[in-house]
């Protein structure tokens, strides 16, 4: 369908708003491919193998208000022991919500506009080069009204302990491409965490980048939660080094119509990489995980885990392509997809993909479907644990081996009370 | 304490327990014994509440409470206590937490106040100590890498936190060398009080060198068929349990 034809059947106008004016020649060079590159392939359909399983309808039905000025957001989420705070509100750095005054020298946390017009040279290397958005039409869109967003900067060799943690909000009504671009020098150390939050009726359509350079050390933990009227895409992509060690662990906590795509390319030797995620959905929210992991180069370790939880009339989906290069010899890749269903009518569909041209490496894959196991929960029982809190304590439990892995304590403890909480009243219909 | 009346169970139209009667009273210990297959098992874990088994006929009284009418949870705050055969390890949940909800939980079905969260720690170090389990196992979740023996010891581990009047014991030497089953012995000799009983199931009458029992029966074909004191054991480890199968047949 062309641009033009779903707009008029719909109502959501991709393109709304003019591109940004500002900004190097190269910087609109790239707006304007990337437009022209939304246009040629226009919003996904279930025909296309990608998007299989996830219909963008209830974006396409929706019109969304797009501006430059943030809307008034809600209480924002506070978090404890954190470097820095950056809040992207409608897609615009807003610095008043935010705090930087007590980063170290040698690590720039900047809008994007800001960092684009201070030193575009240094960006263009990057920006928009580590996300393929030719292939996936939301980051296309992302690309072509790219104007704002935060990029993190950490010098060769620098560690900064304490965790940057980066809001993307949208408020209601609103659509908002706002873009994280995280740069990881030599041998640098640094942990983000990246929570993003679309409130009603929003679409957030998310672009993040990461250059992970040659031994340095990076977490990412994300963070998902989306309104039930509201839309999350998400495009992340970590292009990672020699000797480097990339953790990721992405937190859905749900939303109307959710689509991640996430993955790693590891462009050198020896890389540790984990791509670990954990997914629930409820009433009739969708959430969809694409991830890739690609190996180009030998002796590299990827562990990929994701987990999802499904309750009411919620699916899920979950596609995780890994690619073994000819040259990636020695490449030790584990995937596991493991689904929890707690209701008759929520459902899953898991795919691994593995395209493998090497003939010397070690991967498997996993992907499980199924209900909590009746043995544990009739122990469980037989201690005198009532049949509710026994299946609140086992879902939890099937949750938590994701949640355990955020490295930072405050998040993670929230979210642990957070989860636990939600599952003391799901599953009632005896599953 | 629990009466036993003519109960009949199954899996579906399969019949295993025929007709058993028996009566315990506080401050008994029975074992029952018998060969694979006779159903020994299935009644630990119908009086536990498994609802995989239908009860098609008779009664199980706890203090003249029908029993069987109970969820595992009511029948567990009501003090019954099943030790597993075979320990289900749930990954993601340690061992402490797990004991203190469910502590907490028969202790609000009885109307009691929750545990004190140091308190029950240092309990629970206590009473770990004397089946050797170290604070790490307390940690880990509930048998979660443990092995045959380890799995055991934290099956009458709980048993002493969660202190049962009724404590029924299915196959719990299974597995373990002689030293784990002293300690298990140990452990159990322990709890033993006029208060309290024992239903011990068991294969071999090895473990009933250590937990001397009040009473012994033999479990043929879904039936007690015999029933006698501590010699009766004895005489089983010595002649089998041939001529009680014999007996069951020509029934």
């Amino acid at each position: 369908m062309s641009l033009t034809a779903v707009h008029e059947a719909h109502g959501f106008d991709p393109m709304l708003g003019a591109a940004p004016a500002w900004g190097d020649a190269d910087l609109k060079a790239l707006r304007k491919a990337a437009a022209e590159r939304f246009t040629e392939v226009g919003l996904p359909t279930l025909k296309d193998e990608e998007w299989k399983y996830t219909s963008v309808q209830p974006i396409a039905k929706r019109s969304y208000v797009l501006s430059h000025e943030p809307g008034a957001a809600r209480a924002l989420p506070e978090l404890p022991g954190v470097a820095a705070r950056v809040v992207v509100v409608d897609g615009v750095f807003v610095p008043e919500l935010s705090s930087l005054s007590s980063l170290p020298p040698d690590v720039e946390v900047v809008s994007l506009r800001e960092a684009c017009e201070r030193n575009w040279a240094e960006l263009a290397a990057h920006l928009g080069q580590i996300a393929d958005w030719s292939a996936n039409p939301f980051a296309a869109l992302n690309t072509a009204h790219l104007s704002d967003g935060v990029v993190l900067k950490v010098a060769d060799g620098v560690s900064l302990d304490a965790p940057v943690y980066v809001l993307f909000v949208t408020t209601t009504g609103r659509v908002a491409h706002p873009r994280l671009l995280l740069i990881a020098g030599e041998g640098s150390r640094v942990n983000v965490i990246a929570h993003a939050c679309a409130d009603l009726d929003s679409l957030l359509n998310l672009v993040e980048e990461a250059w992970v350079g040659a031994r340095a050390c990076i977490t990412l933990s994300r963070v998902q939660d989306a309104a039930d009227s509201a839309a999350l895409v998400s495009l992340f992509t970590g292009r990672v080094h020699s000797e480097a060690g990339c953790e990721t662990v992405t937190i859905t906590l749900g939303g109307g119509l959710v689509r991640n795509d996430s993955g790693l390319v590891l462009a050198g030797e020896n890389i540790h990489a984990t791509l670990d995620g954990l997914y629930m959905g409820t009433r009739k929210q969708h959430v969809d995980h694409h991830t890739f992991l690609d190996h180009t180069l030998p002796n590299c370790n990827s562990f990929e885990t994701y987990k999802g939880i499904l309750d009411g009339e919620a699916t899920g989906v979950f596609n995780g392509k890994i690619f073994v290069r000819q040259g990636a010899q020695k490449t030790d890749s584990k995937q596991s997809n493991m689904n929890l269903l707690l209701s008759r009518d929520a459902t899953v569909n898991s795919k691994p993909q593995l395209e493998i041209f090497a003939d010397d490496v070690k991967c498997t894959h996993g992907a499980t479907i199924g209900q909590l196991d009746t043995s544990q929960l009739f122990y469980l029982r037989t201690r005198g644990i009532p049949i509710e809190k026994a299946r609140q304590i086992l879902t939890f439990a099937f949750a938590n081996e994701i949640v355990a892995k955020l490295p930072h304590e405050p998040l993670r403890e929230r979210l642990e009370e957070e989860i636990f909480e939600r599952f003391a009243s799901s599953g009632t219909d005896g599953l | 304490m629990l009466t036993i009346k003519n109960l009949h169970a199954g899996v579906e139209d399969n019949e295993i327990l025929h007709g058993v009667d028996l009566q315990v009273n506080a401050g008994e210990v029975h074992a029952i014994m018998g060969p694979n297959g006779s159903g020994k098992s299935t009644f630990a874990q119908v009086l536990a509440g498994k609802d995989d088994y239908e009860v098609t006929e008779g009664e199980a009284l706890l203090d003249g409470e029908d029993l069987l009418e109970l969820d595992p949870e009511e029948r567990a705050a009501k003090g019954v206590f099943l030790a597993f055969q075979y320990p289900v390890q749930i990954p993601g949940v340690s061992n402490a937490y797990f004991l203190r909800s469910a502590l907490n939980a028969v202790r609000k079905a009885r109307g009691e106040a929750e545990v004190d969260p140091m308190q029950f720690m240092k309990t629970l170090r206590e009473k770990a100590a004397v089946v050797g389990m170290d604070d790490a196992m307390l940690q880990r979740g509930v048998n979660e890498g443990f092995s045959g023996g380890e799995k055991k010891r934290n099956e009458v581990f709980q048993m002493m936190v969660l202190e049962p009047r009724l404590c029924i014991m299915d196959e719990t030497d299974s597995g373990l060398d002689i030293d784990a089953l002293k300690i298990v012995a140990n452990g159990v000799n322990a709890m033993r009080s006029p208060e309290r009983a024992f239903v011990i199931v068991t294969h071999y009458q090895r473990l009933l060198n250590y937990i001397v029992p009040d009473f012994v029966h033999v479990m043929v074909g879904g039936r007690l068929v015999a029933s006698g004191g501590r010699d009766l054991a004895l005489e089983l480890e010595e002649k089998g349990y041939a001529g009680f199968e014999q007996k069951e047949v020509s029934v």
